[in-house]
């Protein structure tokens, strides 16, 4: 991230990217398989993973904008990466339909 | 200030011009020079502007009334299509390509784009592919199945003609001129910046574009994609879209709307650059919030690849997944709405100038907004789904690409027409022209909203009388009509203007941007010596820089060698590190254009097995571009006026081909994946999956020796440096070897397997996949005979092996690749247990 800043500029949002398309094709797996229908206490398997998987991309997104802007927001640049990484754990918020929508359906 | 010295000044003009020009009469056709594409790219757009608006006329003079006998139902389907495609693929990127071209170098401090040639081949890529579109349409067999073509419609059973195979084989070859010009944007705002211009101190367009052309990058693919197989399953019977045989239309609205939504963006991003440059300058005042609106630029790219299902929100995706593009859609309008109070918070803070391109940021403001606010409407699931494929949608895409581009486009024509003809508008007509568009357009497209919302569909070319639509519908026409006009007003104005309009000294509207700092119109070299930059580039004093300037007092300020040269630079800080030296101005583009256009053609008329001759044509034409490139000889550190000497690129660690070819493999990467999760998704959601009766065809024995051979390619062409010659020649041999025997391997598998391939959507996802193979395979197999030649050439030694390792690069890309595609029969075995 250090070697060039230019990357860190993007990394937090190539990860909620990544994350978008990874949350998507498990629903779609997820639904295929049939993992909507064995319950894991209150929830089935498949909302468990896809909350999992969210709450994992969340902090990996979290601890990614910490190592793209290690030193804090001292340049130009540095202070751009700050807002670019932190609007990118924000539109984690596009995720939040995995606590109570359909899954399948 | 001291006047420049005028005859220094007037040699240093001649010399460069003789090395930077454009020869007149048959040499224009050798033309590379970034001013002269870069106006021939918007004169073009304009043109096929003109086309769809004429198509758009059509439209709206066949809606009038309820009863019009004006078209038949299908020639209407022609022109609507028509009318779509001309104006997004045609008009809209094309002319902001143009104006980028034509404005990047001269704001960021140098004197050219990174591959002149490159831009040239895009051009004429770009006019064939357009003139072969819209000659369909005048021969009657334009595309009829909507600009964005949907299967199963558009497949060979229900559109049999040429029509769609028009579609899918112009845009693809139009849009070799759009991934063309992304790597070039990329390459140039990257690495050919004036000296001590660092990201940071760049001109808020530069963002923008290197922004947008990151999006072309990733973006243009999938499309490339979907039209490759759509091809194949309308010209060989390959079964991507054919539920009955495991596969699926929704293929295609993904594959089509994984670019298309973002598409968008990429129309509008630039615009938007355009707007960020000229507010500021005509509020007297710099953009407020520049970190801010870069950060939101960035999040409008990255949303914008999220968005692709908000036009897929009818066809039955589970609610939870519809919530992720959902959220998106509405999320994308944060980032939008600080680009837009920025905007306001400069114009309250500034003192601003009420001139002509200030007019049409007001259109824009009022136009885009609405556009917006509709935007956010129809991102909502719910009422997507009442209002969806209506009139309500016709004119929110309008109120968006109008307000988000045309307004934007006429503001900065307003703005640097100036700059190209030297001559300011006399502004008789300008007033006019904008109040009609102003009106007109309104008139048009907001009694749209109200047809849809009462339940017009689209695309149907006549409506009965009891639907109650009639008179909202000729209120549209007549709006329709009052903007043509204003369009005509304008195209007469800006004659005028480039004719009998006022000469000027330099910087009429007292700039802050480099591109000011050069005589207009433009001399072919820009800049006859290159700025030092040390504050942003949107603060500098064009009029005070520009005499030193044209002295030769800055960077390379003399002719030398009778080389193009320019400045290469450290991608963040701005530090030079390198002389870039440009090839020379050439037919060969044109002539690879034509090659390239003849290998379209020959698909058309479905003279397949010629095609893959024009297809030699053409890789035989690019590598005569290589010729005059490179060198045969070490060169010592070139003096470039100020500072350490510089090595020539070609002796230097991380040249602009380098990164062009990062990019290149970037998006071919994305296409390769977007082939890799059609097939997946195809076993995930087609029906008539796992293949009955079908074997998933793996064979060891192919495996083996394409696995072998590659691991050969790949331990011969390992990063050792070239110290022996003879030793690399030999190493090069074995390399090419190796690649014959994996081609040849592979193209026997490919041969035994195309009986099977029309089968199951199975089978031809796996012939498609090893296609791939066989394509990178091949092209592994040219550049290591082309390596072999210039290694024998003597272009290569110790300080000199550009060649082998941009070669290297397609060779690490080619064995990740290969094993994947031999990888990928297994995976789809598996996951289909076995089959068969």
């Amino acid at each position: 991230m250090n070697a060039n800043p230019f990357f860190g500029l993007l990394a937090v949002w190539i990860g909620w990217a990544g994350g978008f398309l990874l949350l998507y094709a498990l629903q779609a797996t997820g639904c295929r398989a049939g993992w909507d229908v064995p319950m894991i206490g209150p929830l089935s398997m498949l909302r468990l993973l896809l909350v999992a998987t969210t709450a994992a991309i969340v902090l990996g997104l979290v601890r990614l904008s910490r190592k793209a802007t290690p030193n804090g927001p001292e340049s130009p640049l540095a202070r751009i990466s700050a807002l670019a990484n932190g609007a990118a754990i924000l539109a984690t918020l596009c995720f939040a339909g995995v606590l109570w929508l359909g899954l399948c359906g | 200030m001291t006047p420049a010295p005028r005859n220094t000044a007037l040699r240093l003009h001649r010399e460069l011009t003789a090395i930077w020009g454009t020869p007149p009469g048959w040499g224009r056709l050798q033309a590379v020079n970034h001013t002269v594409i870069g106006k021939r790219f918007m004169l073009t757009a304009l043109v096929f502007f003109a086309i769809g608006g004429v198509l758009a006329m059509l439209i709206r003079t066949q809606l009038a009334t309820t009863t019009s006998a004006f078209l038949d139902a299908a020639a209407y389907a022609q022109v609507f299509t028509m009318h779509g495609v001309v104006m997004m693929f045609l008009f809209a990127i094309p002319f902001f390509e143009g104006l980028a071209m034509y404005l990047l170098p001269k704001m960021l401090g140098s004197r050219d784009l990174a591959f002149p040639r490159m831009s040239a081949y895009g051009y004429w890529c770009y006019l064939f592919g357009g003139t072969f579109l819209v000659g369909a349409l005048v021969a009657g067999v334009a595309p009829d199945g909507g600009w964005f073509m949907y299967t199963p419609l558009s497949s060979a059973t229900y559109t049999p003609g040429i029509n769609a195979d028009v579609w899918l084989l112009g845009i693809t070859f139009v849009e070799i001129s759009a991934l063309s010009a992304a790597i070039e944007i990329l390459v140039s705002v990257l690495k050919l910046r004036a000296p001590g211009m660092s990201l940071t101190r760049m001109p808020i367009f530069a963002w923008y574009m290197l922004i947008v052309a990151g999006m072309m990058l990733i973006g243009f693919p999938p499309l490339i994609l979907g039209s490759i197989l759509l091809e194949a399953e309308r010209a060989f019977g390959l079964p991507f879209f054919d539920p009955a045989r495991g596969g699926d239309p929704l293929l295609w609205q993904h594959l089509f709307w994984l670019f298309g939504h973002p598409e968008v963006y990429i129309i509008f991003l630039p615009a938007a650059g355009a707007l960020s440059t000229i507010i500021p300058t005509l509020a007297r005042r710099p953009l407020e919030g520049y970190e801010i609106v870069v950060a939101a630029v960035i999040a409008i790219a990255f949303l914008s690849f999220g968005l692709w299902v908000h036009h897929m929100y009818t066809v039955g995706i589970p609610h939870v997944a519809l919530s992720f593009f959902s959220a998106a859609s509405g999320l994308v309008a944060i980032p939008t709405g600080v680009q837009i109070f920025a905007w306001l918070a400069t114009l309250a803070h500034g003192r601003p100038r009420l001139s002509v391109p200030m007019l049409h940021v007001f259109g824009f403001l009022f136009v885009f907004v609405l556009g917006g606010l509709t935007g956010v409407m129809l991102a909502m699931v719910p009422f997507d789904w009442q209002a969806h494929d209506t009139h309500f949608v016709v004119a929110h895409l309008h109120y968006v690409l109008v307000g988000g581009f045309i307004f934007p486009m006429l503001a900065a024509a307003y703005y640097w027409l100036p700059h190209i003809f030297g001559r300011r508008s006399v502004q008789h007509l300008s007033h006019a022209a904008f109040w009609m568009i102003f009106i007109g357009f309104n008139l048009t497209f907001f009694a749209m909203h109200l047809t849809g919302l009462r339940g017009m569909p689209r695309r149907i070319s006549t409506y009965p009388p009891e639907a109650g639509w009639e008179t909202l519908n000729f209120v549209s026409s007549m709006g329709g009509f009052i903007m043509t006009t204003g369009f005509a007003l304008v195209a007469l104005d800006l004659l005028l203007l480039a004719l009998f309009g006022k000469p000027f000294r330099r910087n009429p509207w007292q700039a802050g941007t480099l591109e000011w700092a050069m005589p207009t119109p433009p001399p072919a070299y820009a800049f006859a010596s290159l700025p030092e930059v040390s504050t942003r580039a949107d603060r500098i004093d064009p009029d005070r820089l520009a005499p030193t300037l044209a002295a030769g007092k800055g960077y390379l300020g003399a002719a030398r060698h009778g080389w193009m040269e320019v400045l290469g630079v450290d991608m963040v800080t701005g530090r030079p590190e390198q002389v870039v030296v440009l090839p020379k101005r050439s037919y060969l583009p044109l002539v690879t254009a034509l090659a390239t256009g003849s290998f379209f053609a020959l698909l058309l008329i479905k003279l397949y097995w010629i095609a893959p001759l024009a297809l030699l044509a053409v890789a035989a034409l690019f590598l005569l571009w290589t010729r005059d490139c490179g060198l045969t000889s070490d060169l010592a550190g070139l003096p470039v006026g100020h500072g350490p000497d510089l090595p020539h690129h070609y002796q230097s660690e991380r040249p602009p081909s380098y990164w062009a070819m990062i990019f290149t493999l970037t998006a071919d990467a994305t296409l390769y994946a977007s082939l890799l999760f059609g097939a997946l998704f195809l076993w995930l959601s087609a029906p008539n999956w796992p293949p009955g009766g079908i074997d998933i065809p793996f064979e060891v024995f192919t495996c083996a020796a394409v696995a072998l051979a590659l691991a050969v390619v790949a331990a011969t062409l390992g990063p050792a440096p070239p110290t022996d010659r003879g030793r690399v020649t030999k190493r090069l041999y074995l390399a090419a070897l190796a690649y014959g025997v994996a081609l040849i391997v592979l193209v026997v598998f490919l041969v035994r397997l195309s009986g099977d391939a029309s089968r199951h959507a199975a089978i031809a996802s796996i012939f498609a996949v090893k296609c791939y193979a066989v394509v990178h395979i091949a092209v592994g197999l040219l550049l290591t005979l082309f390596c072999t030649w210039r290694v024998r050439a003597g272009y290569v030694a110790a300080g000199r092996d550009l060649d082998l390792r941009l070669a290297r690069q397609w060779h690490l890309f080619t064995l990740v690749a290969g094993l994947a595609a031999l990888a990928f029969p297994l995976v789809l075995k598996l996951l289909t247990g076995g089959a068969g």
